[in-house]
């Protein structure tokens, strides 16, 4: 019986055996167990989150305006914001910037979920806003602080938003989220622009001298019963401060030792008398000339200035501007008269227009 | 002698006796001293959360005895779901495992010669008391030439998984008749071709979390004035060309006779150089890049520092000042001989590898860099909000503007140093 009963056991446990070395466990699909989770457990993220400033620059003062929604329909009693330069995860610690100072900022502006107040938790790198308890409602807010100083460095700047059931910003976070924003280096744009004068002289001007034609004049046969006329022109403009003066430099008409005398003094034409004479005005006695075209503010000077009366002196100012002027230009007017007994010849003269500006 | 023999005897008796004994207890003992193992038997289930439900149950197994004689053609499978998978002894259900069919049709299909599957049908024998735990199916003709060598499968469905984390194991008996199959009971099994066990577990399943953290990278430098393609464009906010790069465009020169456009060359004093911004964003609902100009003497017109100004309104402005009259919000043609500054982002460089386009310029900054393409220029120094330069409804990897500025002096701008400085915001919202 003894051999028999040990014969049984052994059989049976031969046969477990082979059953446990034929078995199968099978652990299937997901496997093992739950793990961990980043930042507070259950929070949840505040959505459509923002931050907006108003400067850039490091070390710069600056307004902070935050936008974000609120998702847990909970009770809250503060909102804490925490500027972090390495990272925006609630599970790391958090390096303030270097530089950065919102102890003293002041909440100028709320909407959303409000009533909230500065919080004296709130240190150099974190912001606490404070109110009575009270049930949030999903949905959009905004809160602006004034007052804030930047980072001293340049970089991204992470800051952890979080919402609390506690009026203190202390214990677990409700919602949370993270935002961004970037210290930067400013762009800067250089130019010169230099003295400048530009002047032009020729039968016909353009008016900001891009064209300038003709440089000689042919006044006809001279009559003592009629006066001859002719015109050229000038054009210039300055951003001399002092702006520019016109000068006119040359002689009168001669043919050899013939002259024509020139007007010393200015005086209206009369046929028959030897007068050589310019201005820069509209003429009617003779009919020649015009006056200054464009928004130039030159200015005709002296014995040139007045329509009718006519003169001619070497080295005389014909025109002038005291401030910067833009272009406009400026017809002169030539007048000849010949004495009956004027001798008879080729009569000619060359004038120079000497602009001067003084820096 | 005596002794001798007496031994002899007793012992040829106690061989004896044990020998006629012996298969007597071991069929009272066992009841299978004909049943052989199934061989390469699993069940694949197709999910092992607890309380699971609709789960399929995928049965496989290879039989230890040739089908083909009649008398062992498999005419009867039972799976039994037991804490135990000692064939015989009590079962105790798991906890919770239910819905295992009790009628309708279940095909088992098998690798033999003729390979087309029979429908077995689930049977609910009276006085089973398991239903929802014990499958027992039947065919009275069954599965006919079957060797050792072919698989048989087949699939339960709609079961629900046991309530609790652990272990369970399915007892798998094969019948050559379908009165055995619905005999069976977990302690008195009946005679039945092949057995074998099971183990199967349930599992808490696995969540695994990942953070990706908010990003922002944004920079302004100037930059040399030939980048202007995507494979010249520098390759991110760390690049030389953004790194101990001067801040300044120097546009040089600028007189009445037309704007003077960045990149201005050094033969006309300028230092070849455009400005740039360069952005990275992976916040959901887009970026904007604004900007405004830093007040000198209350003016952020391009000026001579210090220098008092009068109105810097593009076409009616001062243009005796020492303050560029500014182009204002909207676009303005810098054709005409009037004193003007403005800017505009002649391009939207993505450098290799950036995989978005997301970036679109601001329409009074999307000028193409000639004097007619439309400069902009808001001088007044409003921050809150910023001049809007560009903007993007979404992510974007590095995309970066051209900032091309210009200058015309009029006839009577005063001569002198000028410069402005700005300042450049990004704004994300995720």
């Amino acid at each position: 019986m003894e051999r028999l009963g040990e014969h049984i056991n052994i059989h049976a446990l031969r046969r477990f055996g082979r059953f446990v070395q034929a078995a199968m466990l099978f652990l299937v699909a997901s496997g093992l167990l739950v793990a961990g989770r980043w930042g507070d457990v259950g929070a949840a993220k505040l959505t459509s989150r923002s931050i907006r400033t108003t400067a850039s620059g490091a070390s710069e003062g600056a307004i902070h305006i935050y936008i974000f929604e609120y998702v847990t329909p909970a009770a809250i009693g503060s909102v804490s914001f925490e500027y972090c330069a390495n990272s925006p995860l609630t599970s790391e610690p958090c390096v303030a910037p270097a530089g950065l100072d919102v102890s003293s900022v002041v909440l100028s502006a709320q909407s959303g979920e409000t009533g909230f107040s500065m919080h004296a938790n709130t240190t150099t790198n974190r912001i606490v806003i404070s109110r009575p308890v009270a049930l949030v409602v999903p949905g959009s807010s905004s809160y602006t602080f004034n007052g804030v100083v930047n980072p001293s460095v340049v970089g991204t700047v992470y800051v952890r938003i979080s919402t609390f059931a506690s009026m203190d910003g202390t214990g677990p976070a409700t919602d949370d989220g993270a935002v961004a924003f970037a210290i930067l280096r400013k762009l800067q744009v250089k130019a010169f622009v230099p003295p400048y004068l530009t002047f032009c002289v020729a039968i016909t001007v353009g008016g900001n001298c891009t064209t300038a034609s003709g440089d000689i004049v042919n006044m006809g046969t001279l009559s003592p019963a009629t006066a001859s006329t002719a015109t050229t022109q000038f054009s210039g403009a300055t951003n001399d401060a002092a702006g520019y003066s016109v000068f006119i430099v040359g002689n009168t008409m001669t043919a050899g030792n013939h002259i024509i005398p020139a007007l010393a003094t200015p005086q209206t034409s009369s046929a028959g008398t030897n007068q050589f004479g310019i201005n820069v005005r509209q003429n009617t006695a003779p009919s020649v000339g015009q006056e200054p075209q464009g928004i130039g503010v030159l200015t005709p000077q002296g014995g040139y200035a007045a329509p009718d009366n006519f003169k001619f002196v070497s080295g005389d100012l014909i025109a002038q501007s005291v401030l910067p002027t833009d272009f406009n230009v400026f017809t002169v007017s030539y007048l000849v008269n010949v004495d009956p007994s004027q001798p008879a010849g080729i009569y000619t003269t060359t004038v120079s227009y000497i602009a001067t500006a003084s820096f | 002698m005596f002794a001798i023999q007496t031994h002899y005897r007793r012992a040829r008796f106690l061989l004896v006796a044990t020998l006629l004994v012996l298969p007597l207890l071991i069929n009272l003992l066992t009841g299978t001293a004909k049943a052989a193992q199934i061989t390469s038997r699993s069940i694949r289930v197709t999910n092992s959360v607890i309380s699971a439900t609709s789960v399929t149950y995928n049965v496989s197994f290879k039989p230890s005895t040739s089908t083909g004689t009649g008398a062992d053609d498999i005419k009867g499978i039972v799976v039994d779901f037991c804490g135990s998978p000692l064939i015989g002894s009590t079962c105790t259900h798991p906890a919770g495992l239910a819905g295992v069919p009790v009628s309708g049709t279940i095909a088992v299909a098998h690798t033999g010669a003729t390979g087309t599957p029979v429908n077995f049908t689930a049977q609910d024998p009276a006085g089973a008391g398991d239903d929802g735990s014990r499958l027992i199916l039947t065919e009275t003709t069954g599965l006919d030439v079957i060797t050792t060598t072919n698989t048989i499968t087949f699939a339960i469905t709609g079961i629900t998984n046991p309530s609790s984390v652990g272990t369970y194991y399915a007892r798998i008996l094969t019948f050559n008749s379908t009165a055995g199959a619905t005999g069976y009971t977990d302690t008195v099994p009946g005679t039945h071709l092949d057995d074998g066990g099971v183990a199967l577990s349930t599992a808490r399943q696995l969540t695994i979390n990942a953070r990706v953290q908010e990003q922002l990278e944004f920079c302004v430098a100037a930059i040399d004035g030939t980048i202007d393609t995507n494979g010249e464009a520098p390759a991110n906010c760390s690049a030389t060309a953004f790194n101990g790069s001067t801040q300044t465009v120097d546009i040089g020169i600028v007189d009445s006779t037309g704007a003077s456009i960045s990149p201005v060359g050094a033969a006309s004093g300028g230092n070849d150089k455009n400005g740039a911004a360069m952005i990275r964003t992976n916040a959901v609902n887009g970026a904007t890049i604004s900007y405004f100009a830093v007040q000198n003497s209350s003016s952020g017109s391009l000026k001579v520092a210090g220098a008092a100004c009068g109105s810097t309104t593009y076409g009616s402005g001062s243009t005796t000042d020492q303050c560029f009259n500014s182009a204002g919000a909207t676009q303005q043609d810098f054709t005409a001989a009037s004193e003007g500054f403005g800017m505009t982002s002649s391009a939207v460089l993505r450098p290799t590898g950036s995989s978005t386009t997301n970036l679109t310029l601001d329409t009074d900054y999307d000028g193409d860099g000639t004097a007619a393409g439309g400069w902009a220029w808001v001088d007044t120094g409003s921050n809150n909000p910023a001049e809007t330069l560009a903007t993007s409804s979404t992510v974007m990897d590095y995309e970066m503007l051209v900032l091309r500025f210009a200058a015309r002096a009029a006839a009577t701008t005063p001569t002198g140093s000028y410069s402005v400085t700005s300042t450049y915001i990004a704004t994300s919202t995720y």
